[in-house]
């Protein structure tokens, strides 16, 4: 072993001088370093490379908003657009009155296929008993399911809507989840994290905003089933006013302007079907009743290809409001969501 | 070459070696149907190809149905919220908020937590209906659902709180089905519906509703209203004008309206009475107070300006005039008399106005006095 010399360098040190340029290289590198984070953290935010981030929105999570397919079906060809099942006794015929209307346009089958996961969407609005008609009507929703499950053979049929009150009391008082679980369906309930940012190209108010999208992920059939109610502020609720349900957020904002979100919410959901019970019509104080009286017993179901037309004929003829038309039909058919104007495209057939 | 073959083996140098006399025939067997099923399944599997159709196979739902297995999964339940303590038994500390407890007797129980809104937050309650209670001067609106555990019976109250008498009105005859007669009872004006009742009781518009009818609705629902009337909302602000019309003339509910702007299409005049007695061919009272005797006298003048655009006068009165329509055959009296303005519209001869007017004069001074 070697001894350090006068105690004090290890005898194993090399001497290893560096050169001038190698120093001021090394200098410079590490000033440069040294710069460049100085700059990124403190050149005002709009600089190229600034990381700067004063009032914190750079760091806020960018949501990639999602997008809704089109669940449009081609009719078969002689269907009409819009079916309409009548019978002379509707509240003990109303599945026969709805296997009328969908024959109109070309039966169930022809629309879901075997193996489908197929979304029912309700009107679940409000904590209401069925009589009042403020919801959808849980025996044509039952009948629905069954006819989905047993003869189209759907793998799943999901029944989702996001309540104006507590969901659990709506879906238990308006007897929706009752019926929907006995016919085999699974309800889908809303919570916080059952909602994504949806962008809807040609939307003027929703054209990105929060979607109940988990009853939605991997669906393949769309069906809307709604009441048909007056509406204190946009005159009538009806088929298209039904997907106001799948919003959330601070959706109270758009009765600013009512018929600029319903024809907006044409353009967000284009449904495979349409159905509108006609048996239980909510004529006046809607759209949430309180008196038994205000329903009108109807007697007709519509099914319907053309969501427009579907509105505009309950309108006239179930809402008996002639044809002085709610103004958002009329901005649902400019936004290519249907056509106002259903004559020669309806079809009755007598259950 | 023995050596050689030793080195390939990984595990083990021993030699292979079948350490059984013999093979059973039951195996020798066994492996030749076995090895058929699986050429078999292989043959028929690469046969298949893209065709096929799992409908073809599948499994009857009664089979289904008959091997099938509790679900333990967890459901969010549909069930309304019962409150710890309460579930089926009912509780002496049951909530109800700014309701009176007596509305839980005969064996009712919340089924819901007591609920207020106000204006700002009503559309959470209500949705698109809130505006229209707004307009009318809407307050806040409380709720409750009972439920009977022994029939199950279901039953809520919307009570809002209109702020005065005449919102209250308002909205009531707003959404009043007109070809249901009021009863009064108490404090409370109300119509019975198949599934409870829709009436007011001072400044409250109440709305109670069953969830199915049945003889157990019924009586919940007059046992409510009684028990509502004992708020203490629902006993003040009553107006003169309506209790002498409702009450000492026994005019129709129905028949009685209160118009808080544009009276006679004049947007100075506000806040009038109008009550058209069951008998009186068209014609219709009207009454209305102002602060004091000078505002009294400004207004009257105004009014009677301006009815002389479509009236001619035929008579004077004491304290007032009696106008005829200069179109239409139909008399108007406008009389003042201290605060109150008051009179007759849409008499159809001045023969009946004396009779008339007298009688309303009779009513709301005596109860004034």
């Amino acid at each position: 072993m070697k001894k350090a010399k006068d105690g004090i360098q290890h005898p194993d040190y090399e001497k290893a001088p560096m050169s001038r340029r190698a120093l001021l290289g090394k200098i410079a590198a590490t000033g440069g370093i040294a710069g460049a984070a100085g700059y990124a953290a403190w050149a005002p935010e709009g600089a190229p490379g600034s990381l700067r981030d004063t009032s914190g929105l750079r760091s806020v999570p960018k949501v990639t908003p999602l997008r809704l397919p089109d669940f449009r079906v081609e009719k078969p060809a002689g269907a009409a657009d819009v079916g309409i099942g009548r019978h002379s006794d509707p509240l003990q015929n109303d599945a026969s009155m709805l296997r009328a209307a969908l024959d109109a346009i070309g039966g169930l089958q022809h629309y879901v296929k075997r193996g489908d996961i197929v979304m029912v969407k309700p009107n679940v609005a409000f904590d209401r008993a069925p009589a009042l008609g403020a919801t959808s009507n849980p025996r044509l929703l039952k009948e629905l399911i069954h006819m989905l499950i047993v003869d189209c053979g759907a793998q799943e049929v999901r029944v989702a809507d996001n309540p104006i009150e507590s969901p659990p009391d709506c879906f238990a008082k308006s007897r929706i989840g009752e019926a929907s679980q006995t016919a085999g369906g699974r309800v889908y309930l809303p919570d916080s994290n059952a909602f994504k940012m949806l962008h809807t190209p040609g939307a003027k108010l929703i054209e990105n905003w929060w979607f109940f999208h988990r009853p939605f992920t991997n669906v393949d059939k769309v069906i809307g089933l709604a009441p048909i109610k007056d509406h204190n502020l946009c005159s009538a609720s009806m088929g298209m006013k039904n997907w106001y349900g799948l919003l959330g957020g601070t959706r109270n904002q758009f009765h600013q302007d009512i018929h600029g979100i319903v024809s907006d919410l044409s353009v967000m959901m284009r449904p495979t079907l349409t159905i509108l019970d006609g048996t239980h019509v909510l004529m006046q104080n809607g759209p949430t009743g309180g008196d038994p009286s205000n329903v009108k017993m109807g007697d007709a179901v519509i099914a319907a290809v053309d969501p427009v037309a579907c509105d505009a004929w309950a309108f006239e003829y179930l809402l008996e409001r002639g044809r002085d038309y709610p103004s958002y039909l009329y901005m649902a058919e400019e936004k290519g969501s249907g056509k106002v104007d259903w004559a020669g495209r309806v079809k009755e057939i007598q259950a | 070459m023995a050596r050689a073959k030793k080195k390939d083996r990984i595990f083990t140098d021993r030699e292979r070696k079948l350490f059984r006399k013999r093979i059973p025939s039951t195996e020798s067997i066994f492996g030749a149907g076995f090895l058929a099923f699986v050429i078999g399944m292989g043959s028929w599997f690469f046969a298949q190809k893209n065709n096929f159709d799992p409908s073809e196979r599948d499994i009857s739902n009664e089979l289904m149905v008959a091997d099938s297995v509790e679900d333990k999964l967890f459901r969010m339940p549909l069930e309304r919220w019962t409150e710890p303590g309460q579930g089926g038994v009912v509780s002496a500390a049951a909530d109800t908020g700014y309701f009176p407890e007596a509305i839980l007797e005969h064996g009712w129980q919340p089924s819901t937590r007591p609920q207020e809104f106000v204006a700002d937050n009503l559309y959470e309650k209500i949705n698109g209906a809130a505006p229209q209670y707004i307009d009318f001067g809407f307050q806040k609106l409380y709720y409750i659902g009972l439920v009977q555990p022994a029939t199950n019976a279901e039953i809520s109250i919307e009570m809002y709180d209109m702020g005065e008498f005449q919102n209250a009105l308002g909205i009531f005859a707003a959404q009043r089905d007109a070809s249901r007669d009021v009863i009064n009872r108490g404090h409370a004006y109300f119509y019975e519906t198949s599934l409870g009742a829709i009436g007011i009781a001072g400044t409250y518009y109440f709305k109670i509703a069953g969830a199915e009818p049945g003889p157990e609705i019924e009586k919940k629902t007059q046992y409510l209203i009684d028990a509502l009337c004992g708020l203490k909302q629902a006993q003040i602000g009553t107006p003169t004008a309506f209790q002498a019309f409702a009450g000492t003339m026994g005019i129709p509910f129905q028949n009685i309206q209160y118009q808080r702007t544009d009276v006679f299409q004049y947007d100075f005049a506000k806040d009038f009475w109008f009550a058209a007695p069951a008998d009186g061919d068209g014609m219709r009272y009207y009454v209305h107070e102002t602060p004091d005797e000078s505002a009294a006298g400004d207004l009257y003048n105004k009014l009677l300006e301006n009815h002389l655009m479509d009236y001619e006068q035929t008579a004077e009165r004491e304290g007032g005039v009696v106008l005829k329509h200069k179109y239409l055959d139909e008399y108007l009296v406008l009389e003042k008399r201290g605060s109150m303005i008051y009179g007759l519209d849409g008499a159809p001869s001045i023969d009946s106005v004396d009779g008339s007017l007298s009688k309303l004069e009779t009513v709301i001074f005596h109860e004034e006095s």
